[in-house]
């Protein structure tokens, strides 16, 4: 567990103060917010003011998850390819941390502060929300659940996958792939390309977005999608991600006989 | 020196500039031969030509400078940073006017009709301008952080943002920047003032790069 706490605290220090992280999560958040708190023709701002609550909170959580996700997902992608890279993976396994461990507390370090300038953000908007009188308290309660059920699921898949991959890939290889994947395995209509956003696979949060939430209604007013589906799509993701994450915990441990 | 510099350029020259691009060729040629409607073949080909491409280019061009295991000692020999950008930049954005160039043969073979797009020239700029103008932000993100992550992700994001976004876009100043009008909005009215603004922009990137790789020592 201290080899962990270690791992962990030295990965999540290093990537909490990576330039790049702030500076894509603040364009990203920039343009969202802006659009959100311009007025609209429905009312006086786009941000919990036409619909109920619990559909604005998820919509907004979505929202910043299509494209949060991108900034951490490349940003992601060189944590372990850079140890291997810089030949810090050398030193690492001259000492007693175990691949496991060390895989472990590089990718909770990656996922939790990739997280951070998420969570503040979407915080902060809900206290706005609060109080400037355009929501009830709940809505603090409604957007930790939507942290939760929309974002979280689909970070720990995608850090997963961009974590492990550059292993196998060049990193640059990695990210036109991931880039060219989060828009066609995510938001491309089936009807126009062949794409697996329409199924279980779909790793937006849109299931949990229209489960949970009731967000992006239906023209016959029944959801899209139900909490069963919702649950199902988590239960998928957190499975590929752990498969993901066990083949790179092999690919290390091979590594290391190797050396 | 120019011959030396050209040379090193090729010994050093990663194998997956080439053949990621051959990649996606291939799998949209593929594709394309199992979705052989005119309709459809249509829309493969501005998706190849006017998001693929560009994509490709841009996190390529983010990696052209700074991913060289022997950038300190490239920038301890007097080469200009003219020649530089052209050598690195040149080389990925031949490969993809040939990929670009085997895809419109192959489509225009197998019956596709690009007319949609307009003329033969307003076809090419529907796949040029975008490719240009994302290579020189990821040329230019990686330079002005010292690191390619910057530009990769700059890249990324403005494709992404744009391509979710179009429509709204399209609908407002946004028109002026949206990479991909040419590609997906042939007929909108700005379209001309889109890709005079693009090719401006693109100008005053690899300006700016051509500056910031005048003072080498700042990557070393």
């Amino acid at each position: 567990m201290t080899q962990f706490i270690g791992v962990f605290r030295h990965e999540f220090n290093m990537s909490i103060r990576r330039k790049g992280l702030w500076i894509g999560n603040a364009i990203v958040i920039g343009l969202f917010v802006a659009a959100m708190l311009s007025p609209q023709k429905t009312g006086p701002d786009g941000s919990f003011s036409g619909n109920p609550p619990l559909q604005e909170t998820g919509n907004m959580v979505y929202m910043f998850n299509m494209l949060i996700l991108l900034v951490a997902g490349i940003l992601s992608s060189d944590r372990l390819q850079r140890d291997y890279r810089l030949g810090i993976r050398e030193l690492q396994s001259s000492t007693a941390i175990k691949p496991g461990v060390y895989l472990a507390g590089k990718y909770f370090g990656s996922v939790i502060s990739t997280l951070v300038p998420f969570f503040v953000t979407v915080v902060f908007l809900g206290l706005y929300a609060v109080f400037s009188g355009r929501a009830p308290i709940e809505v603090l309660k409604w957007v930790l659940l939507a942290f939760i059920t929309i974002a979280i699921p689909t970070f720990v898949f995608v850090v997963a996958f961009s974590l492990v991959c550059p292993l196998f890939l060049p990193v640059r290889v990695y990210q036109i792939l991931f880039t060219g994947y989060w828009f066609w395995g995510n938001f491309l209509n089936e009807k126009v390309f062949p794409t697996i956003s329409g199924t279980i696979l779909n790793s937006s949060g849109i299931y949990s977005l229209q489960g949970f939430f009731n967000g992006t209604i239906s023209r016959t007013g029944e959801p899209l999608h139900t909490p069963i589906e919702a649950l199902l799509n988590i239960t998928v993701l957190f499975i590929c991600a752990a498969i993901v994450l066990y083949s790179g915990y092999q690919y290390i441990a091979w590594q290391n006989r190797k050396a | 020196m120019k011959q030396d510099s050209l040379k090193y350029t090729f010994k050093t020259y990663r194998l997956d500039h080439l053949y990621l691009p051959a990649a996606f060729l291939a799998l949209f040629m593929i594709i394309c031969m199992f979705r052989l409607e005119p309709d459809d073949l249509f829309d493969m080909s501005r998706a190849y030509l006017g998001a693929v491409i560009p994509l490709v280019g841009g996190i390529m061009a983010s990696y052209a400078i700074l991913d060289d295991p022997a950038l300190e000692l490239r920038f301890g020999t007097p080469a200009r940073a003219e020649h530089l950008l052209v050598e690195r930049l040149g080389l990925i954005f031949l490969i993809q006017v040939m990929c670009a160039t085997i895809f419109q043969v192959f489509v225009t073979t197998i019956g596709a009709d690009l007319s949609p797009l307009g003329s033969f020239w307003r076809i090419q700029l529907a796949w040029f301008i975008p490719t240009i103008s994302l290579m020189s932000l990821g040329c230019l993100g990686s330079l002005i952080s010292a690191q390619t992550m910057t530009g990769t992700f700059l890249t990324s994001l403005i494709w992404l943002i744009e391509l979710l976004a179009r429509g709204w876009l399209a609908c407002n100043s946004g028109k002026y920047f949206l990479v991909f009008m040419g590609a997906l909005m042939a007929d909108h009215p700005d379209l001309t003032a889109n890709q005079i603004t693009l090719t401006v922009l693109t100008f005053l990137f690899l300006i700016f790069s051509w500056l910031l790789l005048r003072k080498q020592e700042q990557y070393i």
